[in-house]
């Protein structure tokens, strides 16, 4: 347990509510791990993609320490792709592979190993699928029809290390019922993590570190169910982002629970360019509505510590943002609903901070009744530091590989309970959670 | 003052930048007509076909991997008014600034710096003319300090206009490899260029389909060798691009001062 003399006592007691699997660093996982139905690269095959091709709904690959330069599709449901040694176990892209892995089945858990070097993403994770595979002749990413590409159900991403890959470190799209935890992602030019375009999503994304990105964690249009919970958020250009976006399926982005994080520092210049310049932001809910901010420690962030607007003509309505400490930032909570799209029903709570923008805004949005409808002040954003190569971001640290007791408290490629009543009794996070995974 | 506060969505800009590979040159490009109705360049024996994922991955990445060289050589030819300049210089890609040796058809030299806003020149003379040597360049120190002629870009001149595709060939981040193919992304041919084997594509318009005006040559690892646009004279602009040994790019400071 590890993890647990570096978490504070009352995240750590809702972390465990929550059934999160606790890394320890170091032992490879023993091949006895792995049952009879298994494939073992490369003592029985020598890539990755031949035991994943060999391997039947159910079946673990357990892939032993090495280098492995192939981009990987995985279209068997319920298969497990386990790495033996999360540090030694590489899928490279060499700088000329698009992904590392692509999973387009549903039931599948990635664990333990870690992805770099692709030119678009780590891992990516989708319903949008033709022939068992990635969709090529869909308008998916922009135009994605639910009716045509149902999302894939379950997933897990459990335990990974992603870095330098050119858009997202784990990307999952139109895909519902899964898990995001204990994972790295740094080294992107787009963000570490995604969360994309579902309802009813039933997403946990829990005990991440992102840094050195150009945005931390990006959700966008994922809705209903998604929970990011006791994640580390830090030494990004933007930490953490929910927004809507018309551009992709299932506008508005809605009623996600953001609680218990660390965002701070979010003003790392040796990272690439955010798309929008963007610079110094800790928490965005852009156009976001009905979402939740809760006992998150958000400080040093020097354009805007929480920061909630509109986008087009999407309100940012409805959001309730609650016991977080917020200091030190360009502003602490700001709210720059536009004349066109003004926001109504945001509340603000049992906050620690020193700055609002406007400047009465903690009068303007009581609780539980939140504001009347009305456009919020201007934003200042300073000038963003020009943008390196997502290629030129230094390699992490080593992150801590699984045990064999965390294969077995795992929760498998779904979604683990969320105690709802558990994240609301969890305290703001000391500004340690999680400092031992990141390089700062 | 930017128009959304935050991060406006990767889909927006990957929507752009599915079709970025002809924005970036056809938005500079856009006061010339239709080009010269010639084959496209490559083997007769390669007809034009939608790109593979493995050709769409490389394509995507090409203008990246311009902004990640950071430092390109570049020799360029860009059809003008009534002849034809040949450009030899170094574009720094990530700060968007470039130098260059002129010489034009009728064999006048001049230097020539430029960014995305102005470009300045300076007039040597004739190949025998006993002033600067251009091949000091990118040399600072063989910089003259005066003497230049500076003037904003602008968009109906066709040395300009080659001057900011020029400029805009990197891209920050690689394209989207899923929209160039769903987008009307082709290959259509392969050539060699310095002893490099490279596939020759088309990427797609804007207005949909596949934009035959600009071809780009790019090889089995994803670099950018050339780039060919037709500008609507009787020769193409091509631009060639090699890595650079240089460490900057650097320009008088009547460029970078607002």
């Amino acid at each position: 347990m590890r993890r647990s003399r570096l978490v504070p006592a009352a995240v750590l007691a809702a972390v465990l509510l929550l059934g999160a699997c606790s890394p320890d660093g170091g032992e490879e996982l023993p091949d006895a791990d792995a049952g009879s139905g298994d494939v073992r690269v490369p003592a029985d095959v020598p890539t990755i993609q031949e035991a994943v091709d060999q391997a039947a709904d159910g079946d673990v690959v357990v892939v032993g320490p090495g280098t492995y330069t192939e981009s990987v599709q995985i279209r068997t449901p319920n298969l497990t792709l386990r790495g033996t040694d999360r540090n030694g176990v590489v899928i490279d892209g060499g700088q000329v592979r698009g992904n590392g892995i692509v999973v387009t089945a549903p039931g599948v858990t990635v664990e333990n190993l870690t992805v770099r070097g692709h030119n678009l993403n780590g891992i990516l994770v989708t319903g949008l699928t033709a022939d068992g595979g990635l969709a090529a002749g869909s308008d998916g990413y922009t135009r994605l029809d639910p009716e045509e590409f149902p999302p894939l159900q379950g997933f897990a991403v459990r335990s990974v290390t992603t870095y330098n890959n050119g858009l997202y470190g784990v990307y999952a799209f139109d895909a519902n019922d899964g898990v995001i935890e204990d994972s790295y992602a740094s080294g992107h030019a787009d963000s570490g993590f995604y969360v994309g375009q579902c309802r009813d999503c039933r997403i946990v994304v829990r005990g991440n570190v992102a840094e050195h990105n150009a945005v931390g964690y990006e959700q966008t249009n994922a809705s209903d169910s998604v929970t990011v919970v006791g994640n580390r958020f830090t030494d990004n250009r933007v930490g953490a982002s929910l927004l809507s976006d018309y551009q992709e399926a299932f506008v508005p982005q809605h009623g996600t629970t953001f609680a218990g994080n660390v965002v701070s520092d979010n003003a790392q210049a040796q990272t690439p360019a955010e798309a929008n310049g963007v610079f110094g932001v800790g928490v965005a809910v852009t156009g976001g509505q009905d979402d939740v901010v809760a006992r998150n420690r958000v400080e040093d962030n020097p354009a805007a510590g929480i920061w909630i607007a509109s986008t087009e003509d999407l309100a940012p309505d409805g959001n309730r943002i609650e016991g977080n400490v917020a200091r030190g930032n360009g502003v602490d909570l700001a709210y720059t609903g536009s004349e066109r799209a003004p926001g109504a029903g945001s509340c603000a709570a049992d906050n620690t901070l020193d700055t609002t923008l406007p400047a009465d805004l903690l009068d303007l949005w009581p609780c539980p009744d939140g504001g009347t409808r009305a456009p919020g002040g201007a934003l200042d954003l300073p000038e963003a530091p020009p943008g390196i190569s997502f290629r030129d971001v230094p390699a992490p640290p080593e992150q801590p590989s699984m045990t064999a007791a965390d294969l077995d408290a795992a929760p498998g490629a779904r979604a683990p309970a969320v105690d709802a009543d558990a994240i609301a009794a969890t305290g703001v996070p000391a500004a340690d959670l999680l400092a031992d995974r990141a390089r700062s | 003052m930017r128009p959304d506060p935050v991060v406006r969505r990767g889909r927006t800009r990957r929507r752009a930048t599915g079709v970025g590979l002809v924005v970036a040159a056809a938005t500079a490009l856009g006061a010339c007509t239709s080009g010269p109705d010639d084959a496209p360049s490559g083997s007769r024996d390669d007809a034009p076909r939608a790109v593979t994922q493995d050709e769409a991955d490389r394509l995507a990445v090409a203008r990246f991997n311009v902004y990640d060289q950071h430092y390109v050589d570049l020799v360029a030819t860009v059809p003008v008014e009534g002849q034809t300049l040949r450009l030899d210089g170094t574009a720094d890609t990530q700060a968007h600034a470039a130098s260059a040796r002129v010489e034009s058809s009728d064999g006048q030299h001049a230097l020539l710096q430029w960014t995305l806003a102005a470009k300045a020149l300076y007039p040597v003379g004739a190949a025998d003319d006993p002033g600067l040597d251009p091949a000091d360049l990118p040399d600072p120190t063989a910089l003259p300090a005066d003497g230049w002629t500076v003037a904003g870009l602008g968009p109906d001149d066709p040395l300009d206009a080659a001057l900011v595709v020029i400029l805009n060939l990197a891209s920050d981040r690689p394209e989207n490899a899923q929209l160039l193919r769903q987008n009307g992304a082709q290959r259509v041919g392969t050539q060699e260029i310095d002893g490099t084997a490279v596939d020759v594509f088309t990427a797609p318009a804007a207005t949909g389909g596949s934009d035959d005006r600009v071809r780009w040559f790019v090889d089995d690892q994803g670099v950018l060798h050339r780039v060919e646009a037709d500008v609507g004279r009787d020769v193409p602009l091509v631009v060639d691009l090699t890595p650079s040994q240089a460490t900057e790019v650097p320009v008088i400071d009547a460029l970078v001062e607002p």
